[in-house]
């Protein structure tokens, strides 16, 4: 019976075009309410309970941060200093928005921001210098969701918050993979920039290393950033919650003093931050209401006892979770979709042996894939819009499948060789 | 008509400074006892407490003005595709829902308040009463079935409330 609630409940949502979080939570309500013995009243205290978590106050303020990022301006002069270092490969500026969306992505929590802040200074640049719009589209798409992987990183933050598991430790499992990603996607550029000379013009102009490294010098701020973010966490100087507010004293600082902020353009940036939290907050009012109806009736020991009758591998299972978020990923926001899901997934996947710090990196993974997949990869959107509607959304898709594939790919390889992502956190 | 939905939408946009202004205080707190604890060796006992309740007022003030705009995730995909008027019928069914979930949250959440009230619940460090930042969640829960009831009601009177309203009264005021 609860599974149907639950088909029934996930289908309407879908088909309803109503609000994820609603949907979520009627769900949860229902089955608390008739599945459950009359239960309603303990949503409000798991809602409440969770909601006064120090540790989830850091989602907020990186938020916050971003914002006040993307309204400093400070992504022009990431890429204005950078596009000076690959000129002269095969590829050339491509290679430059994965670098900056690496960079960015250091200081950035989430994957959409990271596309739009460095989509809007590097399409206009790269279209006036004729590279083929829908390929720049890809590449910019595809380093977007370097954003979401890179710490600090909101998905992590999430995962981590809601499953009580060390927020140092996957912001440290985050990094090599991320760094693996972001090199993945610039071999696929330089394959492509082989294969089709046409859509990347070459540059004449040689630059001279010293002049290179003093516009990377230039940056410093930046690093100075990601040390008040990362290096206080690492350093156990501060938790992640202290390490976000120390990141939005700072971005302010650097927003006013090295980029364009204003006092309007930081109240602009202040409300809108609280707009995009706000809409994870109503996702994460309705998850947790229906984790608590899932996880009264015991369907995660259900799931559990299930799997161990059928006697079949674990990877077989992990693989049917990644079709699972493949699949709903076409349809659902990344951060709905793993709030939705983590109810049962979690609890299953670390009960068969999987590590969790590890199943966090993976599954933002997957969230990022979705970021990619249309009809509702977020990152696609926000560039169509950047690009004015020079490309379409077929077009951006079809540019961003090498990338996809690449991501897809990294499960396995991830998956295979786990000390890829759990190496740094075993260091901690 | 058009004095409620102007009314209704200036609340949520109160709610909303209320959510940033709480949001920017809350980095201030955090900042300010991390700086105390290792410039002035004498940190914030009770900073955890009171950023837990300025976290939960965030979200809990923020909720009204996003259903006054509609900017909520969801999955549009399929409505998107039907025709006007399929689409405003199950826009109808999809905002009803709304307006239940509110008011059994909102249901729900009141009586929890009031027992907080009625026990005057306090926090463990710094004694702060928890009543009144558990009302939030009743207050911003019925504001929002409000809210969507008024969209819902007004919508086919050509009435709009949230932030079209909002930019319709920027655009005049400009």
């Amino acid at each position: 019976m609860v599974w149907l609630a639950l088909a029934i409940g996930v289908l309407l949502t879908g088909l309803s075009g109503i609000p994820v979080g609603v949907g979520l939570g009627l769900t949860g309500l229902f089955i608390l309410h008739f599945l459950a013995g009359d239960a309603m009243s303990l949503a409000i205290t798991t809602v409440w309970n969770v909601f006064n978590d120090f540790l989830l106050s850091a989602i907020p303020m990186f938020i916050i941060m971003g914002e006040i990022l993307l309204a400093s301006g400070i992504s022009g002069r990431l890429y204005g200093a950078a596009s000076p270092l690959f000129r002269r490969v095969p590829g050339g500026l491509l290679h430059t928005n994965i670098f900056v969306c690496t960079l960015f992505g250091a200081v950035s929590g989430a994957s959409t921001s990271t596309a739009a802040a460095v989509g809007s200074v590097a399409y206009p640049e790269l279209r006036k210098r004729g590279y083929d719009r829908a390929f720049v589209v890809g590449t910019l798409a595809a380093g977007g969701t370097l954003g979401l992987l890179i710490p600090p990183s909101l998905a992590l933050l999430i995962y981590g918050a809601t499953q009580g598991v060390s927020i140092g430790k996957l912001f440290l499992a985050g990094i090599l993979p991320g760094l693996i990603l972001s090199a993945a996607f610039m071999g696929v550029i330089l394959v492509n920039a082989f294969r089709h000379p046409e859509y990347t013009p070459s540059d004449p102009n040689k630059r001279a290393i010293g002049e290179i490294m003093l516009g990377l010098v230039r940056i410093w701020p930046i690093a100075f950033l990601i040390f008040a973010v990362l290096g206080t966490i690492y350093l156990g100087i501060a938790t992640p919650t202290e390490a976000a507010s120390l990141g939005v004293i700072t971005s302010i600082v650097i927003g006013f003093v090295w980029g364009d902020l204003t006092p309007r353009k930081l109240f602009g940036a202040l409300k809108d931050s609280i707009v995009v939290f706000g809409m994870l907050g109503v996702v994460l009012i309705g998850a947790l209401i229906l984790a608590q109806g899932i996880s009264i009736l015991g369907v995660p020991s259900q799931v559990m006892t299930a799997i161990g009758h059928l006697e079949i591998s674990r990877y077989l299972i992990f693989a049917l979770v990644v079709a699972l978020y493949i699949v709903l990923g076409c349809f659902f926001d990344g951060i709905s979709l793993m709030l939705m899901t983590l109810p049962v997934v979690f609890p299953v996947l670390t009960a068969l042996g999987f590590d969790p710090v590890w199943l966090g990196v993976m599954i933002t993974l997957l969230i990022e894939i979705g970021m990619l997949t249309p009809p509702v990869g977020l990152n696609l959107y926000v560039l169509v819009a950047v690009t004015r509607g020079e490309v379409s959304l077929t077009e951006a898709a079809r540019a961003t499948l090498p990338f996809w594939l690449v991501m897809t790919a990294a499960i396995g390889i991830f998956t295979l060789v786990p000390q890829l992502v759990l190496v740094l956190p075993s260091l901690m | 008509m058009k004095a409620v939905a102007w009314a209704v939408t200036w609340l949520t946009k109160l709610s909303l400074y209320a959510a940033a202004l709480i949001g920017a205080v809350m980095s201030t707190i955090v900042f300010v006892a991390v700086a105390l604890r290792y410039v002035f060796h004498s940190p914030l006992p009770f900073t955890d407490e009171i950023v837990g309740l300025f976290f939960s007022a965030v979200v809990f003030l923020a909720i009204p003005y996003l259903f006054a705009g509609d900017r909520n995730i969801k999955v549009a995909m399929v409505v998107e595709r039907l025709s006007p008027r399929w689409r405003s019928g199950v826009q109808f069914f999809s905002n009803l829902g709304i307006i239940v979930f509110f008011l059994l949250l909102g249901w729900l959440s009141f009586d929890f308040a009031a027992f907080s009230f009625a026990i005057s619940a306090r926090t463990d460090v710094a004694q702060l009463p928890v009543g009144p930042w558990m009302a939030l969640l009743p207050l911003s829960s019925f504001l929002t079935a409000l809210v969507v009831l008024v969209k819902t009601a007004f919508a086919p009177f050509g009435v709009e409330v949230g932030e079209r309203q909002e930019r319709l009264e920027e655009t005049l005021s400009e």
